[in-house]
């Protein structure tokens, strides 16, 4: 006779992080809102260098997607891990210590970025330290989510855990290998890649990211969550299977696709435009698949808030999906990219797929622990429309600035000049679409309020249960009689080795090659390593987040040639840790500035922007005219960059100071002669910023340029 | 038709298109075997594993 055992399932743990990710989402959408205000308030940020745009956006697009997202992700897990096994989470403590580790990360996070301390990585911007923290954290949770499956009670590994397994294993290979770096101190690292290399590894990272922490968990909790709030079984188990091998494998190759018509060798562009094409087909599988899962029970999605936003967070993710292979055909991309068209593509997958589909696992999970019906339907409908009307308004005028953006850029006038020649142009043009923008980010907020409402009552009105009741038989030992697929679906260890197989073989293909075969970077002769004051000027460029709004990087067009000057070409990135090459521009190309304008410009620029360009939405940074430059790691600097392979003299570091105190005296001796009578000028950070500026782009013109 | 493989295979810089066709030609082998292998699955244990979600093994539903 079977043996039936009694257990309890944790919900404490649930709850844990169900709060956080929803108070986190309060702050980080917040964040979003005050910088989408500030792209037509450029003083919005009331002359507080840590209210600054530069400074916010990481902060808003690691709440977003790390406390926000991250916490609901880990919600879903371990609510459905333990009923999907049959077993509580194998150690209470590690849960908790997964728990608060991650939530000091978020922390460490939003206190660092708005201080300007910054990797400068997309998503991965947490300096060293808090790197070591999210591993630690991270470790913690793969162990627990292991040995669960290790005691677990069901013999057959749901569809659902198979995502989640992906995502630890991949999100673990893209952690370590895009935060490859060595400490300059406490505070500050430079990564062991430079310039394309770099820039490769980035997006390996930048795109898997939003694979495998935006996407695969979701699509694991779209396997769990759907079939329980419309209680009728996944459409097709067959096709799960599919889409899950085939999603993993080929996700992780289209990483090249943020690169296309930049410095990246050819064949690797190439190859990340097919992958990505290639990826429609398992993600709307998987999307028709979520969707079917409700056929008969469309009656159900009209009374059922918990169905509606699944429905509107599938439909997001199918067009998300599909947007995102057409943003990759490299003639597609050539008009979309550095546009708010991408920024509009992104949002449709955050506000809508993660966005909603947190909402509706909330609202299904909240009345389930605490023991009583949703507060209030009505409120739900409410933060329904009100959220799907504000994705609308948030993207589509996205959309619109896009389109906007890119065919004043590329415009010719009949004498062949280009007839919005300066870039304010096209940014005063798109102004009103960032104020609608901004509108229908304050109803997707306070839709979200109305959420935090509902839920708090709900809970209120509710008794919540810690450790909920449950009995399943007893699984002695795991039989492995299995054939075919559903032989790896009970056997853990094989599974974790193919899924690790399959998204380990893409990322390599791409990475070492580039890396290893020379010709893939060919160095310029006249490219010499930054002088130590345009050093400090580069990581003040970092520190303010200026690659937010400014690319480094001129696409070999007309239209770009016309603009900024000569391509930009890789052997032009060698020294450059890291990498600048931007993925947006709110502002012009910057690769070519130097020499572009005189000192006196740049000083003037960077105290009021609008002095010097009428009508810019660039915020003002009088700081950098009161602030002292801080060699206190120069030194530092330099010989992590000699071990790196820049090229600096032996002994160089002792003189970096010295050398950086002459080139400043030169800068702030032609300021002086401009008219500016600042007192210390030489000592100020706007000197070695405009160092670093006047040398951008300027090598390639000097002396004597051989490619070897 | 071989020879004109060969020109694509050699119009590149060697080595590389390989390392590019090989994961390739490895996706299309893998997809056919999932194919296989998922067609294979009789229809009792998908609808057994599909349910899933559905048993938890909760000894009080909850009245939402």
């Amino acid at each position: 006779m079977t043996k039936i055992d009694r257990f309890y399932y944790d919900n404490d743990i649930v709850r844990k992080f169900a709060i956080a990710s929803i108070v986190f989402g309060i702050i980080g959408l917040l964040v979003g809102l005050t910088i989408a205000f500030q792209l037509f308030l450029p003083d919005w940020n009331l002359g507080i260098p840590w209210m600054t745009y530069g400074r916010l956006r990481p902060l808003h697009t690691n709440a977003a997607i790390f406390a926000f997202v991250g916490n609901a992700i880990f919600t879903g897990v371990y609510y459905s891990t333990q009923r999907l096994v049959k077993t509580p989470m194998w150690s209470k403590k590690l849960g908790c210590f997964h728990f608060w580790t991650w939530q000091a990360v978020i922390l460490a996070a939003a206190i660092t970025l708005p201080l300007g301390i910054t990797s400068s990585h997309e998503y991965a911007e947490l300096e060293w330290p808090i790197d070591l923290g999210i591993a630690i954290s991270w470790i913690a949770f793969g162990i627990n989510l292991i040995m669960t499956l290790v005691k677990r009670r069901e013999s057959h590994i749901y569809v659902a855990i198979w995502f989640f397994i992906s995502t630890w294993i991949t999100i673990t290979m893209l952690h370590v290998g895009n935060n490859l770096e060595i400490p300059v101190s406490m505070m500050k690292s430079y990564p062991v890649f430079a310039g394309v290399h770099d820039a490769l590894i980035q997006w390996w990272y930048g795109h898997n990211a939003v694979a495998f922490f935006l996407t695969t968990p979701y699509l694991g909790l779209m396997y769990y969550f759907v079939p329980k709030a419309a209680n009728r079984p996944v459409y097709s188990y067959k096709l799960s299977i599919i889409h899950f091998w085939t999603l993993i494998f080929i996700y992780i190759w289209a990483g090249p696709h943020h690169l296309l018509y930049t410095a990246l060798p050819d064949w690797a562009q190439s190859l990340g435009t097919v992958m990505s094409l290639m990826l429609i087909a398992p993600s709307w599988g998987g999307m028709l698949n979520g969707l079917l899962t409700l056929r008969g029970a469309w009656d159900k999605v009209r009374q059922d808030p918990v169905l509606k936003f699944f429905v509107v967070a599938i439909t997001a993710y199918g067009m998300s999906t599909f947007e995102g292979p057409m943003m990759s055909i490299k003639s597609v991309n050539a008009i979309t990219h550095y546009t708010d068209w991408t920024v509009a593509h992104v949002h449709v997958g955050t506000l809508g797929w993660n966005g909603f589909l947190t909402f509706g696992m909330f609202y299904y999970l909240f009345p389930k622990m605490y023991k009583t019906k949703l507060y209030s339907i009505k409120l739900a409908e409410w933060h329904f429309w009100l959220g799907t009307i504000g994705i609308i308004l948030w993207v589509i005028p996205m959309y619109w600035a896009g389109v906007t953006e890119q065919l004043s850029w590329k415009q010719f006038s009949p004498d062949g000049t280009l007839v919005y020649g300066n870039f304010l142009d096209t940014v005063t043009q798109v102004i009103p679409m960032y104020m609608i923008r901004a509108v229908g980010g304050t109803l997707y907020y306070t839709g979200l309020l109305m959420a935090v409402w509902n839920l708090w009552k709900t809970a209120k009105q509710g008794t919540f249960v810690a450790y909920e009741e449950a009995e399943a038989p007893a699984l002695e030992r795991i039989k492995h009689v299995n054939k075919g697929h559903r032989w790896i679906e009970s056997r853990m260890g094989a599974f974790y080795f193919w899924a690790f197989i399959a998204v380990f073989i893409g990322g390599m293909v791409e990475i070492i090659p580039t890396i290893l075969v020379k010709s893939n970077t060919p160095t310029i002769t006249s490219v010499k390593p930054y002088t130590p004051l345009e050093l400090e000027g580069r990581d003040l460029y970092i520190r303010e987040g200026c690659v937010g709004c400014h690319s480094q990087m001129i696409r070999p067009f007309r239209s770009e040639t016309a603009r900024y000057g000569q391509y930009s070409k890789a052997g032009e990135f060698i020294y450059d840790r890291p990498f600048l090459f931007g993925s947006k521009r709110t502002g012009p190309d910057l690769h070519r500035l130097g020499g572009k304008y005189p000192n006196k410009w740049h000083y003037d620029h960077m105290f009021d922007p609008r002095s010097t360009s009428p009508g810019s939405i660039m915020p003002r940074y009088p700081w950098f005219q009161e602030n002292d430059i801080d060699y206190s790691t120069l030194e530092s600097k330099i010989n992590v960059l000699r071990i790196l392979g820049t090229p600096y003299a032996d002994g160089f570091e002792k003189k970096a100071v010295e050398a950086a105190k002459k080139q400043a005296k030169e800068i702030a001796a032609d300021l002086k002669e401009n008219g500016i009578k600042t007192p210390g000028l030489e000592n100020k950070e706007i000197v070695a910023l405009i160092a670093y500026l006047q040398r951008l782009g300027t090598d390639i013109g000097k002396g004597e340029t051989t490619m070897k | 038709m071989i020879s004109r493989i060969k020109y694509l295979i050699n119009s590149g810089e060697a080595g590389i298109n390989w390392m590019a066709i090989g994961p390739l030609i490895f996706f299309f082998v893998l997809l056919i075997a999932i194919f296989v292998v998922t067609a294979m699955r009789s229809k009792a244990m998908d609808a057994y594993d599909a349910n899933l979600p559905l048993e938890d093994g909760e000894i009080e539903e909850s009245n939402y």
